[in-house]
């Protein structure tokens, strides 16, 4: 394996250095705009920060429209960790170029299974420690008014998240690049793909599980004074039976290639709905 | 006041937009915009004090406001802005700008759970006519209006004073309140079905149900949740690659010795 990494680190080009550079630099800005809001999240952000890649990688205009459609579904990632994925990302993208045999759905499959553990990970190691940690040195020497520090807040926030993204960035393009070329000689694309699409599919079934909620306050008062909640009773047939039931939902009004605009509206629209007849 | 009402503004659109613009940086937080707050209003003092102090309540995930939570950059703009105009202590300040950061995080949460969704459509015709320019446009127009237009409303807010703004805040039916509340936490789930679909298969589709059970009965966090997924589809991967294996042995054995065959059958 070590032979194996140096033989890759050895052949990452001056081509390649220079494209990981310009997504690193790209990478601070994928969440300026929210375009798509909670549907989309930062997948137009994904978009600009991959670019570099995506202009290398695919050859022609129609690969690069299909590239642009694969990554315009829905994505949100602790930035500072987010390189990491975005490095795998790549080096699937390469794969992908090279050999026509690929199956892309392992790039989404990976994208959706990395979202939530590493934004976990990176939430509590920076919005939690690192932030309270500057915070806790920082709040007393403001108080004592230092005008260095909340610039010192920043850079202690900042720099170790710099650092990092560069990191993960080069780290996980350095993975991706010597596992794929593994798999690829040995002719089990296909097993890949398969274990791509398991993980994939179990990491989006916690993803609903864990994004779209759903509660609602109806109660029945019994005359005994005793009080039964819809809520428990919906508990009891199934937790999140409402999340499940929306989002097999879509998949399947998906499938019968609704327009997901339409699903949008239809959401929003229903949402109003209930809070109106009072439901939630 | 008008230019103390646009020097805040400024303060919060840097602070605000300026966060989200490059690497989610924390410039937001109360200790960094009282400064930005201070400087523009020229009393760098009581911005950073006022900034430590919010920053120091602000710490957790604190739900103060009503049934909207106040939005700390807000409250730190405008609690610095009171406190350059007449000195009060900062429990006070803060008092005073709950109901403007409570406008003000009603409009994001209006900006990104209603208006934005909206947006979707133009995507998918932007990159289905692989216009990338077009993509970026959008990209740095919706950066822009996402925070202009609170911003506005709290450039308005100031002028208009406390009072009517805790009117308006409190005069928002709660029924609109919980509809957008509702569609913020349900909307993530047509986004997400268009993964769905994307890695869908039907032989494999239990292994969502699977994920889905893992973390809402077990509650498991979801790097335990890769955990298991992996130990579960290792096994299952490696498996294959000795069934392939196999295969292609016997594909070369058979392609090796075709003779053989033919006496076996005679002989038998």
């Amino acid at each position: 394996m070590t032979t194996a990494n140096s033989a890759v680190k050895a052949a990452m080009t001056a081509e390649d250095k220079k494209m990981l550079e310009r997504i690193y630099w790209r990478s601070f800005f994928q969440m300026a705009g929210r375009v798509g809001g909670q549907v989309r999240m930062h997948a137009v952000g994904i978009i600009f920060t991959l670019a570099p890649a995506l202009e290398r990688y695919c050859k022609t205009p129609e690969k690069h429209r299909e590239a642009l459609m694969r990554h315009s579904t829905f994505f949100n990632i602790t930035q500072t960790v987010s390189t990491f994925c975005l490095g795998l990302v790549t080096a699937m993208e390469r794969e992908a170029s090279e050999d026509p045999s690929f199956d892309v759905s392992a790039i989404t499959a990976v994208k959706t299974s990395l979202m939530g553990p590493m934004s976990a990970i990176g939430d509590s190691l920076f919005w939690g420690v690192l932030r309270l940690l500057a915070a806790s040195i920082c709040i007393p020497l403001a108080q004592n008014g230092l005008i260095v520090a909340p610039l010192l807040f920043l850079a202690i926030y900042n720099i170790p998240g710099m650092v990092l993204r560069r990191y993960l960035l080069f780290t996980g393009y350095t993975m991706g690049t010597t596992f794929l070329k593994e798999i690829a000689g040995s002719g089990a694309m296909k097993i890949l793909t398969k274990g791509a699409s398991i993980l994939g599919l179990i990491m989006v079934g916690a993803m609903i599980a864990s994004n779209v909620n759903f509660t609602t306050p109806l109660a029945f008062e019994f005359t005994d004074g005793s009080v039964a909640t819809i809520q428990s009773y919906l508990d009891t047939v199934f937790l999140g039976l409402v999340p499940l039931l929306l989002s097999l939902g879509c998949l399947w009004a998906q499938r019968k290639n609704i327009n997901t605009n339409y699903l949008t509206l239809g959401v929003f629209v229903l949402s109003i709905l209930l809070a109106l007849i009072g439901v939630v | 006041m008008l230019t103390n009402a646009i020097l805040c503004a400024l303060a919060y659109f840097i602070c605000y937009a300026g966060n989200y613009f490059w690497a989610q940086n924390m410039c937001d937080r109360p200790i960094v915009a009282g400064l930005v707050a201070g400087i523009l209003l020229g009393d760098i003092q009581t911005g950073l004090i006022m900034g430590a102090t919010l920053e120091a309540i602000f710490m957790g995930a604190v739900n103060i406001g009503g049934n909207i939570s106040a939005e700390p950059c807000a409250a730190t703009v405008f609690a610095v802005y009171m406190a350059t105009q007449s000195s009060v202590d900062a429990d006070t300040a803060l008092a005073l700008a709950v109901p403007i950061s409570m406008l003000s995080a009603f409009l994001f949460t209006l900006m990104n759970n209603v208006l934005c969704n909206f947006q979707a459509p133009w995507v998918d015709r932007l990159c289905e006519k692989n216009d990338t320019k077009g993509l970026y446009r959008l990209f740095w127009g919706t950066w822009f209006f996402r925070f202009f237009v609170p911003v506005l409303v709290f450039f308005v807010g100031i002028l208009a004073g406390s009072d009517a703004i805790e009117a308006f805040v409190n005069g928002i039916p709660v029924v609109i309140l919980n509809g957008i509340s509702t569609a913020g936490k349900l909307l993530p789930a047509v986004g997400i079905s268009i993964l769905m679909k994307m890695v869908w298969q039907k032989e494999l589709a239990g292994y969502f149900f699977l994920g889905f059970v893992l973390f809402k009965y077990l509650g498991l966090p979801h790097v335990a949740i890769v955990v298991i997924a992996l130990v579960i589809l290792v096994p299952i991967c490696l498996r294959d690659k000795q069934l392939l294996d196999l295969e292609k042995r016997t594909m070369n054995m058979a392609a090796a010795s075709p003779s053989t065959n033919e006496e076996e059958d005679f002989l038998s």
